[in-house]
């Protein structure tokens, strides 16, 4: 008898954990690899490595090449990115927007912010897709104006592009707020502080630096009332990746047999509102970024993460 | 460990982006493209200082950086 007590107590501690165990690994996964990818500041080397995350490849801490960087990067000095562009096909093709949900550090950081307790809204699901369009329509832009500076270098003699100014090498990363919270702001204090004069040189800033911290300041407010506003609406990264979403082998997948109760819990708990139940088996939202909270929000285990072929 | 659950369509699709994919590392790989990436490495080169202006123009930089 009192073995059977002693085991339901326990089972009630361990209830939250069983609830959420998806949660949790991912949680362990996105603090292991943003410690990775930060792993200058426990003594790792920066590496030529490419990944498909947002974070910039010149922070002060990064190991890695952002993906979009390296493509940026490569197209500015006339160059085709077949390596970024590999990087995008291979990852995609086989893990979909996986990255995006388990070791992207912005979408570690966008995580945290839901955290904050606000009311989170949502919008209606012809809104969530124009607004995907957002992102595709900035892609386009990028990858156009990054072979624009990189036929002027290439027929420019000796090879110059200083012109293009701040965005010769990576226009977006200009006004990216991903960089500008890892990198920028860290130079800004950082040097601030070195010359002690942080605050007093305002008058010296530029255009762009209050053109970068607007921007940082929409999405965070974004990103407080619309979980993963970012993510699912403007990340380049995300709408390469998302591209894949509807062939990639590892995602989500439902078990229409299984899920008798109607209830929408899994949709409720969906951070970029995929429309979960309108499909019949596998689930290849281009927002859809593995996260596994519908798998935890599911009481009936009909959706699982899986690999397709 | 695989479900067989793609459609044709799809899966030709995955196929055909993977196979893309190889042929584009194999390119890469060949014509040593890790090489314009390896900037990084060395990050406290006179390259990066230019390469950081992505990132830290808009605010003044002290003359000691």
């Amino acid at each position: 008898m009192a073995t059977k007590q002693k085991k339901n107590k326990i089972s009630v501690f361990l209830r939250p954990i069983d609830e959420h165990r998806i949660r949790i690994i991912r949680t362990l996964v996105q603090v292991i690899s943003f410690g990775l990818i930060n792993g200058v500041v426990f003594g790792l080397g920066r590496m030529a490595v490419i990944l498909p995350i947002e974070y910039p490849s010149g922070g002060p801490f990064s190991t890695v090449w952002s993906a979009f960087e390296a493509l940026q990067y490569a197209i500015t000095f006339g160059m085709f990115p077949y390596l970024a562009v590999s990087i995008f096909l291979l990852v995609g093709s086989i893990f979909g927007k996986t990255s995006c949900g388990w070791i992207c550090p912005f979408g570690a950081v966008q995580d945290m912010i839901s955290y904050i307790p606000t009311k989170k809204k949502k919008v209606s699901r012809p809104t969530n897709k124009s607004l995907g369009k957002v992102g595709l329509v900035l892609v386009i832009f990028i990858v156009v104006m990054s072979v624009i500076i990189g036929a002027s270098w290439a027929n420019s003699d000796p090879h110059t592009k200083t012109a293009w100014g701040a965005g010769r090498d990576m226009p977006f990363s200009t006004v990216d707020p991903v960089s500008t919270i890892f990198a920028t702001l860290y130079y800004y204090l950082k040097w601030g502080i070195q010359g002690d004069s942080v605050g007093a040189e305002i008058g010296q800033w530029e255009f762009l630096f209050f053109l970068r911290l607007a921007v940082l300041i929409f999405v965070l407010v974004m990103i407080v009332f619309y979980p993963r506003a970012y993510c699912r609406w403007f990340c380049p990264t995300g709408v390469i990746l998302g591209f894949f979403s509807k062939f990639s082998i590892l995602g989500m997948k439902i078990n229409k047999n299984r899920c008798t109760s109607g209830c929408d819990a899994c949709e409720k708990a969906c951070p970029v509102q995929v429309p979960i139940l309108s499909y019949d088996k596998n689930i290849t939202d281009k927002a859809c970024t593995n996260c596994g909270e519908c798998i935890d929000a599911c009481k009936e285990g009909a959706l699982k993460l899986t690999l397709r072929f | 460990m695989f479900s067989v659950i793609m459609n044709t369509r799809s899966r030709i699709y995955l196929i055909f982006f993977l196979s893309i994919g190889i042929i584009f590392l194999l390119i890469a790989i060949v014509q040593n493209q890790i090489e314009h990436y390896a900037i990084i490495k060395d990050f406290t080169g006179p390259q990066i200082v230019d390469f950081l202006d992505t990132y830290t123009t808009g605010f003044p930089r002290p003359p000691f950086v």
